[in-house]
């Protein structure tokens, strides 16, 4: 079986426990955080995780566009670079993504290597490491905006105090 | 080789979560005061020159927090105190189920998956302790009851959580027993500040307010010349000198409004709306000096400095010897008028009369008592008589969606009157998703006094919810501002709207009613009240219909 076909048959599965890995980076009495509802504005931080999972799958099945995923991945670390959480956190996501399919899928790769060689495989693992990257990419962004914020509010905060002052441009 | 934490181990950086995977019973979890979890502490002098007792220097960072030697009773006679005096919160304490309709319901936990910040485990960090002193169960039963014993480590907690509600209320939208969070909140602030503990970013723009008038502290000639500035403003876009009147007595209306729409931006837009507005109707008003603040910072700490400071309002009403009042766009600064003055400080004064518009005839029955009108009332009133002359056009370059600021939404109602004048004044209008509108909307993250720039991740986190319904707009609508009817929301909507929604700018109601106001004797617009370029200009003057004026 093809990586991709692979990909299709396990996406709810690989999908479901890359969730629950997640969740349990959050305490035990919040359990469900992440999958309440599905309700699209009612639980966004879900809705975000669930997304971003999706899209990177169905990046490397070659079914979404490469804006679509960097799309998903952003609005996805856009969350995780506010959470009270250490970096690593939130690029261990997508290095969970890839522990869990070598788990689930591992023996059908196995089998795949075997047959048809290693090349396919590894595509697959530069694409992973590929999304790595583009997530770290959105994560400094995120940060960056943030100590942005601080400064353009407090421009904002006293305009006219700086006008006032003969200090505004 | 050494051995390096797997994906699934180094998951669990979220601080809220135990690194060894050992999960706690919830009384047990404590905050951890890392830098960036807590707002700055409110400073000494600042404390004691508002009279709160036990102000000392102290560190949210350090083991020690300074509390007084007595502080257990200090907490056990407030606490006492306050269940006998507001009957809501003994019963808030008691009735309770823990169903948990309320747990998604804050934006807190939304945004950051803190149990703690589920409306009903952060009442309970209260209740357990008032189960503990005040029932018997639970002073017999203890942690079997849901008691715990009052220690120092639950005074963190306190300050950590309380400071992480924003007053809100949505939450009391959902309780099927209309337990009000908010007004545990409220007293738990209170007891932190009899231990001298309070938050910089609340207590000194009420101490500022209460020698200056103003949360910067502005004195009166400086507010003068900044109101000047923006009168030149005007007069560079529309060609009109406008003098507005400070201090002046005799005049029919006493006009108050959060002082961020004068001193800060965007707020100074709004605030050249209202003046536009105010000349065009010809009306007879005065601003104050005095009263130059429709904030009040004292809601967020305390009852007592609440009323303090609102009590300017009434007193400069009758210095003045004004009919009635008119109020700014503001949040928090409407719960105050709306739902405490008349009570707090009423009656109003004798000068004061029920409000009628002059331009309408219209009597503002339901401001009988109070005597103070939100402008939001005011304007929606003019439009319904078609009152005003206007071009939406002027706004075309707007894609406009309305943020429900949480207490005109909540504690006053104010639903229809900001999108009446809305759908007025500009022709591209869209709602953001109704579970995050009207009575549901999601707070802006930073209200009651949680808008200082040393916590931007946690607002940011409790600004989620909305900042993804505006996502969602923005790229099903292109919209590309949000307007509200708060002060504070546009100062914690813009880093919001930025973060969540790149692109989107935050407006007030009356920026865009000054944009679209056909003023007698202007010049051509060629910008709108931001002095950029508005996109259409027509070769040609608009002619002014003669009929369009009333």
């Amino acid at each position: 079986m093809s990586i991709k076909n692979l990909l299709t048959e396990y996406r709810e599965r690989i999908i479901a426990e890359w969730l629950t890995e997640v969740e349990r980076g959050y305490p035990l009495s919040s359990s469900g955080y992440l999958r309440a509802t599905s309700h699209p504005f009612l639980n966004p931080a879900g809705l975000r995780h669930r997304e971003a999972v999706e899209a990177m799958l169905d990046y490397l099945r070659n079914e979404t566009a490469r804006e679509d995923l960097t799309c998903a991945l952003e609005e996805l670390m856009r969350v995780r670079a506010v959470q009270d959480s250490t970096p690593e956190a939130g690029f261990a996501l997508i290095y969970a993504l890839k522990h869990i399919l070598h788990r689930i899928c591992g023996p059908e790769l196995e089998e795949q290597a075997k047959n048809a060689g290693l090349e396919e495989f590894l595509r697959l693992e530069k694409t992973l490491d590929g999304l790595m990257l583009l997530a770290l990419d959105a994560y400094v962004r995120c940060r960056d905006k943030v100590a942005e914020l601080r400064v353009e509010e407090l421009k904002r905060r006293h305009s006219q105090i700086f006008r006032l002052a003969g200090l505004s441009g | 080789m050494p051995k390096i934490p797997p994906p699934a181990e180094l998951l669990r950086g979220l601080r809220l979560a135990p690194p060894d995977g050992r999960l706690p019973d919830w009384m047990d979890a404590k905050p951890d005061f890392v830098p960036g979890s807590y707002a700055y502490p409110a400073r000494e002098d600042t404390l004691r020159g508002l009279g709160f007792p036990n102000a000392h220097a102290w560190n949210p960072a350090e083991e020690d927090w300074g509390l007084p030697p007595d502080w257990e009773d200090i907490i056990h006679r407030g606490l006492k105190e306050r269940l006998e005096k507001y009957r809501s919160l003994r019963l808030f304490m008691d009735i309770c189920v823990r169903c948990g309709a309320c747990a998604d319901k804050c934006h807190f936990f939304l945004g950051s998956g803190d149990p703690k910040n589920m409306p009903v485990l952060r009442a309970e960090l209260l209740r357990s302790v008032y189960r503990r002193d005040f029932t018997t169960a639970g002073r017999l039963l203890g942690r079997v009851a849901g008691a715990r014993r009052l220690d120092p480590s639950i005074i963190k907690e306190w300050f950590y959580y309380f400071y992480q509600c924003t007053e809100c209320r949505r939450c009391s939208l959902f309780c099927p027993h209309g337990i009000d969070t908010a007004e545990i909140t409220m007293a738990v602030r209170e007891l932190l500040l009899e231990l001298g503990l309070g938050l910089n970013w609340i207590m000194e723009p009420a101490g500022n307010c209460q020698r200056t008038g103003n949360h910067l502290g502005i004195p009166p000639h400086a507010f003068k010349e900044i109101v000047t500035f923006l009168c030149g403003d005007i007069k560079e876009i529309t060609g009109l000198r406008i003098n507005p009147p400070i201090n002046e007595k005799g005049h029919e209306i006493l006009f108050i409004t959060p002082s961020g729409d004068i001193f800060a931006d965007p707020g100074i837009y709004t605030f050249m709306g209202y003046l536009m507005l105010f000349h065009e109707l010809g009306l007879d008003y005065t601003l104050s000096t005095y009263a130059s603040e429709g904030g009040n910072f004292g809601s967020f700490a305390s009852n007592a400095l609440m009323k303090k400071l609102n009590a300017k309002m009434y007193a400069e009403a009758e210095r003045l010897g004004v009919k009635w009042i008119l109020g700014g766009e503001c949040g928090h600064m409407w719960r105050v008028a709306h739902q405490y003055m008349d009570t707090m400080n009423g009656p109003a004064p004798k000068n004061l009369e029920t409000p009628r518009s002059p331009a309408t005839g219209t009597l503002f029955k339901h401001a009988a008592s109070a005597k103070m009108v939100h402008i939001a009332e005011f304007t929606a009133d003019l439009i319904q008589h078609d009152h005003l002359n206007l071009d939406s056009s002027r706004n075309d370059h707007l894609t406009v969606t309305f943020h429900d600021s949480c207490n005109p939404a909540r504690a006053m109602g104010l639903l229809e009157e900001p999108r009446q004048v809305l759908r007025r004044v500009c022709n591209n209008f869209v709602e953001m998703p109704e579970d995050t509108i009207r009575e549901r909307t999601f707070c802006c993250g930073s209200g009651s006094g949680l808008n200082t720039d040393e916590i931007m991740e946690a607002r940011m986190r409790g600004g989620l919810p909305r900042g993804h319904a505006l996502r969602y707009v923005q790229k099903k609508y292109g919209v590309n501002a949000m307007t509200c009817i708060c002060a504070l929301d546009r100062a914690s909507l813009p880093p919001l709207a930025d973060y969540w929604a790149p692109g989107v700018t935050v407006t007030g109601l009356h920026e865009l009613v000054g944009n679209a106001l056909i003023m007698k004797g202007e010049k051509k617009r060629l910008t709108d009240l931001r002095q950029e370029d508005l996109p259409v200009v027509d070769a040609e003057e608009e002619p002014v219909k003669e009929n369009d004026h009333v």
